[in-house]
């Protein structure tokens, strides 16, 4: 049982194995620049809470 | 429409639907919609729906004071639902499938004698 | 538009306001990001043409998202305006009450006095009955123009104007939805369409009076036949506040009133100038509901229409699919001609190529199939067979309400679950959101099609029985779950049905397209992002560790490599080749060649995790490569198509290249090299498996959500687990 750690396109798979693998779980583990938290930061939204009267109401 | 609780008003709804039709449907008396018969326009008079039900059915046309024909008689009932224009009565209309507990509860005054 | 709801965004509805305001003049407008263009939303009754009128207006300019926390779809639309006169156009149609200052798509000013080369952007808000209705489409509607609410990715402010879609032959109910809307205080236009069907019934509309009525914009239109378009584009592009508004209150009072004035109204803009000329229509609509909802006739019509709809859906798909399948392999021989042999080769043909042409080989498949229901929607027959299918569901506890969640279920269990919210009995709800997953969702297609096609593959008519028969399989399992559930933990007595009936008319075969674009491209999305990821995760845990290769095949190289050897002695005194050990050498290679792959996969990283559950799948028929196939799917069912083209993928001695990943799935054999992977039982226990089996994490989280309590999610991925495994191993009992 080995890798073929020698040969340089394992480790081109291997990152895009990575890849792949923090893609599917970006909606599970926050991953910097994958999340959509990371994402909605980036363009500059942010979550509202409608209030009235400084309390929020219940939707 | 008027609103009355359901429940336990089904077997009480049933059976005045059932006294109404056995009494003959006439035009002037208030019987339930399910005893119309095809063809036969009316006018709603009451309905003793939950609120829910009465709502919708509000929403969807199909309130007091508004002109409804028979489209298909049993379950479902069918009813075309139209607003009153002029002095013809006719006008623009949608149908309405109505299950027949529903339509057991709806109560018309009957305007013509049945054409089909 | 305005950055974040808060409660100094939304206006309260005032009545009696009067001033004529332009959108330009709307306080709101402070607001507003001058980059994103005016949003315009379409509210209507159910029926009255929306969508139809959505997709005239913006074509394939649009987007299919969600609202945030709900599964309710939001579709919105660019309006291209380039170079047309907004209110210069042709204005026969057109009734405005302030004619007098008309503005061009060419002047220059503020961006909400002039669009020119700008776009309007739609939303198409589901149909509703009333705003005020205690559901989930009128609380979403609700919840858009007050800016509380918007689709995912976009965000809430109140919409910038308001397009009113009235059916010109239901006009006096539909009244009163224009009624609600214009208490709303929002910049309005009023689209009455659906006209040339109300002139068919002897039916004219006063537009101008209408308009003078009302305070607003009217434009008479027909959305199908694109009369009076240009001029609602002119009239969308200057939309005013209404200089009227209609009288409201809460509870019946507030109704009866809005009734009493949409009444009025009515009278004084209807005219049924040919009483008779709608009669003929009548009579042929009666004619053929009582066809529809007959007890016998109308399950009768539904069965040949389903049968219809799935037999066409086979015979015509197929053709496309292997068109499809062709690409893909030619793509595949393509990466092993121009790259050099090694791993990164292997990973594009075998695990990026292989495994997404898995899934979207599909694709025709799936788009005819919302291609067939949206032209079968559009003709208004849909709506009938509710009442023929109510009759069916309220012995198993199920209300009539019911069928149109289960309906949508059939698409996805999640906006299905989302419309149960509709069903006002909460036991009756429950009951519902418990058991739409068994309905057949359109992920469950690629597998479906995959197996009967392995099952029947030159016999259309079978492999269509087999596809219904997967469907009915579905329903069955899940109406006898809700019979079980209302008799035990949710008793209780049903709701009486309720339902509009359309009018029966043509079907647009552009709102058709335009929908299975929608469907496919989402479908495509799919297979491009996640799909692709699981493809590339899957190859590589089944790519690594690498391994002695077993001694069996060891032997056999040896074995080919001496008939070579032998091959060269018998050559060198004539000169000749001996063609049987050529041959021999050749399959015996080919052997050895199986034999490593096989054992390569089975002592990779997948092949461990396979192996290790493999046997609480045994008597379901499966080896480890299924169990991989199966587990994978909890994530996403479609997603098992493409997995086993990529566990199987080299197993078989002819390349993917060459014989395409359908005939590599159907001929790949067990760790025995005989029995195949899917044989005839295996096959019907995986279709019973997927029909019954929960295996979709969202749906799971919908149905906690919908449900209150995590209890029914776990109740139910307990319950249809419990289900598919017992069906499943039951069917491959019988079937070997």
């Amino acid at each position: 049982m080995t890798l073929p750690i020698h040969d340089w396109q394992f480790w081109v798979a291997t990152g895009i194995f990575l890849f792949a693998a923090a893609w599917l779980l970006r909606g599970v583990v926050p991953i910097p620049f994958l999340s959509r938290r990371a994402r909605r930061r980036k363009r500059g939204e942010r979550r509202a809470t409608l209030t009235v009267g400084g309390k929020p109401v219940d939707r | 429409m008027t609103e009355n609780s359901p429940g336990n008003q089904d077997e009480s709804a049933c059976s005045a639907a059932r006294d109404a039709y056995e009494s003959g449907c006439c035009a002037g008396t208030s019987v339930a919609l399910s005893t119309l018969r095809r063809g036969q326009r009316a006018v709603v008079r009451e309905a003793r729906l939950s609120g829910k039900d009465a709502e919708l059915l509000r929403a969807m046309g199909l309130h007091t004071d508004v002109r409804v024909r028979l489209c298909r008689a049993g379950e479902p009932c069918i009813v075309a639902v139209g607003s009153i224009v002029g002095d013809c009565g006719c006008g623009s209309e949608c149908r309405i499938g109505l299950a027949r507990p529903l339509a057991d509860r709806i109560f018309v005054t009957v305007e013509e004698v049945a054409v089909a | 538009m305005g950055g974040a709801a808060t409660g100094s965004q939304t206006r309260p509805p005032s009545a009696g306001s009067s001033a004529p305001a332009h959108i330009g003049t709307d306080p709101r407008a402070d607001d507003h990001d001058p980059a994103l263009p005016p949003r315009i939303a379409l509210l209507g009754n159910p029926n009255t043409g929306k969508t139809t009128l959505f997709n005239r207006l913006c074509g394939l300019r649009h987007k299919t998202s969600n609202f945030p926390g709900t599964t309710l779809e939001a579709r919105l639309g660019r309006l291209r305006l380039d170079g047309q006169p907004v209110a210069g156009g042709p204005r026969s149609d057109c009734c405005g009450q302030d004619d007098a200052a008309p503005v061009t798509a060419h002047e220059p000013g503020a961006r909400r006095d002039s669009v020119a080369g700008a776009d309007l952007e739609l939303i198409d808000l589901p149909g509703i009955y009333s705003l005020e209705l205690d559901s989930g489409d009128s609380d979403i509607c609700r919840r858009v123009l007050l800016g509380e609410a918007a689709p995912r990715g976009d965000r809430a402010a109140p919409p910038d104007g308001l397009c009113v879609v009235l059916d010109a032959a239901s006009l006096g109910r539909n009244l009163m939805m224009a009624g609600e809307a214009l208490r709303r205080r929002l910049p309005t236009v009023i689209a009455v369409n659906m006209i040339d069907l109300a002139r068919r019934q002897g039916l004219s509309i006063d537009g101008p009076k209408l308009a003078e009525l009302l305070g607003c914009r009217v434009v008479l239109i027909s959305a199908r036949t694109g009369e009076g378009l240009t001029t609602l584009r002119a009239a969308l592009a200057d939309l005013r506040i209404p200089t009227r508004t209609a009288p409201g209150g809460v509870g019946e009072a507030g109704a009866a009133a809005v009734r009493r004035w949409a009444d009025e109204i009515y009278a004084q803009v209807g005219d049924l100038s040919d009483p008779a000329g709608g009669a003929p229509w009548d009579a042929l609509t009666d004619r053929l509901d009582r066809v529809f909802t007959h007890p016998v006739g109308g399950i009768l019509s539904f069965a040949i229409i389903m049968a219809a709809l799935f037999y066409t859906l086979f015979v015509l798909a197929k053709y496309p699919m292997g068109w499809i399948e062709w690409i893909f392999n030619q793509l595949g021989s393509l990466i092993t001609t121009v790259m050099p042999d090694g791993v990164l080769q292997d990973l594009l043909a075998n695990g990026v190529v292989a495994g997404i042409s898995g899934t979207v080989v599909f694709l025709p498949q799936i788009c005819l199939l919302f291609f067939l229901i949206s032209l079968l929607e559009d003709t208004g027959y849909l709506a009938r067979a509710a009442f023929v299918m109510d009759r069916a569901l309220r012995p198993f506890g199920l209300p009539g309400h019911s069928f149109v969640p289960l309906l949508s279920s059939h698409a996805c269990a999640l906006p299905g679950i989302m419309a149960t919210r509709a069903i006002p009995d909460p036991r009756e709800r429950l009951a519902t959101i418990l058991v739409a997953p068994f309905m057949t969702c359109s992920a469950r297609l690629p597998v479906y099609v995959l197996v009967t096609t392995i099952l029947f593959g030159d016999r259309p008519g079978m492999a269509a029985l087999a596809f219904v028969g997967c469907y009915a399989l579905g329903i069955l399992a899940g109406v006898l779950s809700a019979l079980l559930a209302r008799r035990t933990i949710l008793r209780g007595k049903s709701r009486p049905m309720c339902l509009e009936l359309p009018t029966y008319k043509l079907p647009s075969v552009r709102t058709a397209l335009i929908t299975t674009w929608d469907r496919g491209w989402v479908f495509v999305k799919k297979a491009g992002t996640n799909i692709m990821m699981i493809c590339i995760v899957l190859w590589w845990l089944g790519s690594y560790p690498h391994v002695q290769p077993p001694q069996q095949a060891v032997q056999l190289r040896e074995q080919a490599q001496q008939l070579r050897e032998h091959r060269a002695v018998i050559e060198a005194p004539n000169g000749s080749v001996e063609p049987v050990s050529q041959d021999l050498a050749a399959s015996i290679d080919a052997e050895a060649q199986r034999l490593e792959a096989a054992n390569a996969k089975s002592h990779s990283f997948m092949g461990r995790a396979g192996k290790a559950v493999e046997p609480v799948f045994r008597p379901l028929g499966y080896d480890w490569r299924l169990t991989i196939g199966v587990l994978t799917s909890f994530a996403a069912r479609e997603v098992f198509v493409s997995t086993m083209a990529v566990v199987l993928a080299g197993e078989d001695t002819t390349d993917v290249a060459e014989a395409g990943v359908f005939h590599q799935i159907k001929s790949a054999t067990r760790d025995d090299g005989v029995t195949p992977v899917f044989s005839a039982a295996t096959c019907w226990s995986l279709l019973v498996f997927f029909v019954l089996a929960m295996q979709c994490l969202p749906t799971l989280a919908v149905t906690a959500k919908e449900s209150g309590h995590v209890k029914w999610a776990l109740l139910q991925l307990g319950w249809m687990s419990a289900v598919a495994y017992g069906a499943a191993a039951l069917v491959y009992r019988l079937a070997s």
